[in-house]
């Protein structure tokens, strides 16, 4: 009998959940065609050798929200002091700045791969996360100018189809600007793709830089010329100074004194001032340093220890030169003068 | 000495398997298998960073960072080969407990008698961007001026033996390093269950066996030194075990 009416009602469960699956997206449909905006969809390009991309899905890449990611990016109204992200990140220096004093400001390249942001690493998570600490906490972004704005609200609609902007939309939306600050035209770039040639220096410089007389690329990997790590490379062998300590800030691990992130070496001979703290003033100093400054303590990286049991590289002038010149092939021009990327 | 019969005896099956060329079987459809790493130093859990183990050499080491790759898992039945990986290699990244697991998601069904993989990259991926690393992994790509592909292993630290300190790099890499090894096993793999083989590496038996690698002699930084990266490789033989 149970199987009797199990055979007779299945054809009605059938009927009533097929009905209910259409009615179920009739209701997506409709509240998607009333709450989200119409939208342009955005091909990110990755480059050649570049790995892909990870973009939250509650984030896609749109032209409008890149536009609006775009024009906070160089918008005042992010800070109370007058201050925008370009005021500190200039394009035609590879969106970081020369500044005398202070701590060096990491450029803004390439960043849709990270997930460890800061000299220290202490942020970390996806470009939205860092975003969120960018508005809440470094600029402390008042929210409800942003509402009362003549023309933010009506941008926030149209990218996010939201009423009521949070600080929240704003780092997404900031995000959506980062990711598409991709730097993949330097000679470099241009000599992979058989576009360009090196000079004898710059040639002898690449082998340097990848060869174990250089071991440069254990950290500067390619094609980032980064490695998302954290590394003590002897800069110091006193780290009572706070500003020294690195990673041991976050962790509280003395294992990790002095740890810092691996810079980018991208557009690196544009910068004026180099390491965590710009105690260096060209490549070349910051070579010798590699070369004969090493000092070695308990959190070396042990990666900085050669096989004869050495700290330094020990390059000759020529080199030290020669692997400059190599590293001025970082340089790409292309991406600090697009048109795409500067104030609009 | 039964350790190495027995392994002698798993290659030999492994070898004559190959010799005979023999084509597997169709077998399907496909299930999952998944390969999960744990890291030993003997009977203890491995601790990064402050926790300082004893070598075989009486060398006090700590372990900062430990990354290798896994791939060209194969599924054996009575000496013949019914199953070779043909998806990317995996990278094991021992400090995150996230990143400890190879999945190999086209093992077929069936049961097997023994199951081999390599520590390293097979020649057929082993060369540059063969297979697509991380951000975080780029550190695992081999430097092209060194003939590129991958790094098989960096397992980098600090030790310390009385007075004297210093740092290890044990980088292991290129193809005539790649370590392979096999074990018997008892595996079925189910449509309705995905299967799970769990090996544990010893980091003591990169310094102890067959080579005593003592750090106060031996220098241990291994780019570019054969003969060291031939005494891992060797020791690299004998630093898994199947868990129980």
């Amino acid at each position: 009998m149970k199987n009797t009416e199990t055979k007779i009602k299945r054809p009605l469960v059938v009927v009533a959940v097929l009905t209910l699956c259409v009615l179920l997206v009739s209701a997506v449909s409709c509240n998607k065609s009333t709450e989200e905006p119409s939208l342009t969809p955005y091909s990110l390009v990755i480059p050649d050798g570049f790995p892909k991309m990870k973009i939250p899905t509650d984030n896609e890449p749109y032209v409008e929200r890149i536009a609006l990611g775009r024009k906070l990016y160089y918008d005042a109204i992010l800070s109370n002091n007058g201050m925008s992200c370009s005021s500190c990140h200039l394009q035609n220096l590879g969106f970081t700045i020369n500044s005398s004093s202070g701590m060096p400001v990491l450029p803004h390249i390439n960043m849709g791969w990270k997930d460890k942001f800061m000299w220290d690493g202490r942020e970390q998570g996806t470009l939205e996360d860092v975003m969120l600490f960018e508005v809440e906490q470094f600029f402390g972004t008042d929210i409800a100018k942003l509402n009362a704005h003549s023309q933010y609200p009506t941008l926030f609609s149209q990218a996010y189809g939201i009423d009521n902007i949070k600080s929240k939309d704003v780092a997404k939306a900031l995000a959506q600007f980062f990711r598409v600050l991709i730097s993949s035209d330097s000679k470099f770039d241009k000599v992979q793709r058989n576009e360009a040639q090196f000079t004898n220096d710059e040639l002898q410089g690449f082998m340097i830089f990848n060869s174990e007389k250089g071991s440069c690329t254990h950290c500067h990997v390619p094609p980032f010329f980064a490695d998302n790590g954290l590394h003590n490379i002897g800069l110091d062998s006193d780290f009572s100074d706070p500003a020294n300590q690195g990673y041991f800030h976050e962790s509280g691990d003395s294992a990790h004194l002095g740890q810092m992130r691996t810079p980018t070496l991208r557009n690196v001979s544009l910068r004026a001032r180099y390491m965590h703290d710009g105690r260096f003033s060209s490549l070349e100093d910051v070579i010798n340093q590699y070369n004969t400054g090493v000092q070695r303590t308990p959190y070396l990286d042990p990666i900085m220890i050669k096989s004869n049991n050495t700290v330094n590289l020990n390059l000759t002038p020529l080199e030290v030169s020669q692997l400059a010149a190599f590293l001025r092939t970082l340089t790409d021009s292309t991406f600090i003068k697009n048109p795409n990327f500067s104030k609009p | 000495m039964k350790k190495y019969l027995k392994f002698l005896a798993l290659i030999f099956v492994f070898s004559t398997a190959c010799e005979k060329e023999e084509e597997a079987p169709v077998v399907s459809p496909s299930s999952s298998l998944d390969l999960a790493f744990e890291h030993i130093i003997d009977s203890d859990s491995l601790q990064f960073d402050n926790t300082f183990y004893t070598n075989a050499a009486g060398n006090e080491y700590r372990v900062t960072f430990l990354k290798y790759i896994i791939s060209g898992v194969e599924l054996y039945t009575d000496g013949k080969r019914m199953f070779r990986q043909n998806t990317d290699p995996t990278v094991i990244s021992a400090r995150y407990v996230d990143s400890r697991m190879a999945p190999i998601p086209n093992a077929p069904l069936g049961t097997y008698d023994s199951i081999a993989f390599s520590m390293g990259v097979v020649p057929e991926y082993n060369y540059d961007n063969a297979f697509e690393l991380s951000y975080n992994d780029l550190g695992m790509y081999w430097p092209t001026s060194l003939g590129g592909g991958y790094h098989f292993m960096r397992f980098e630290g600090h030790w310390r033996d009385g007075a004297v300190t210093g740092g290890y790099a044990f980088h292991i890499g290129q193809n005539e390093n790649l370590i392979t090894i096999g074990f018997p096993v008892n595996l079925t793999i189910t449509k309705e269950n995905k299967s799970q083989l769990t090996f544990l590496m010893n980091l003591n038996e990169w310094f102890d066996n067959p080579h005593f690698y003592d750090l106060t002699v031996e220098s241990g930084y291994t780019m570019g030194d054969t003969i060291k990266m031939n005494m891992l490789v060797e020791n690299g033989h004998n630093v898994f075990s199947l868990k129980n």
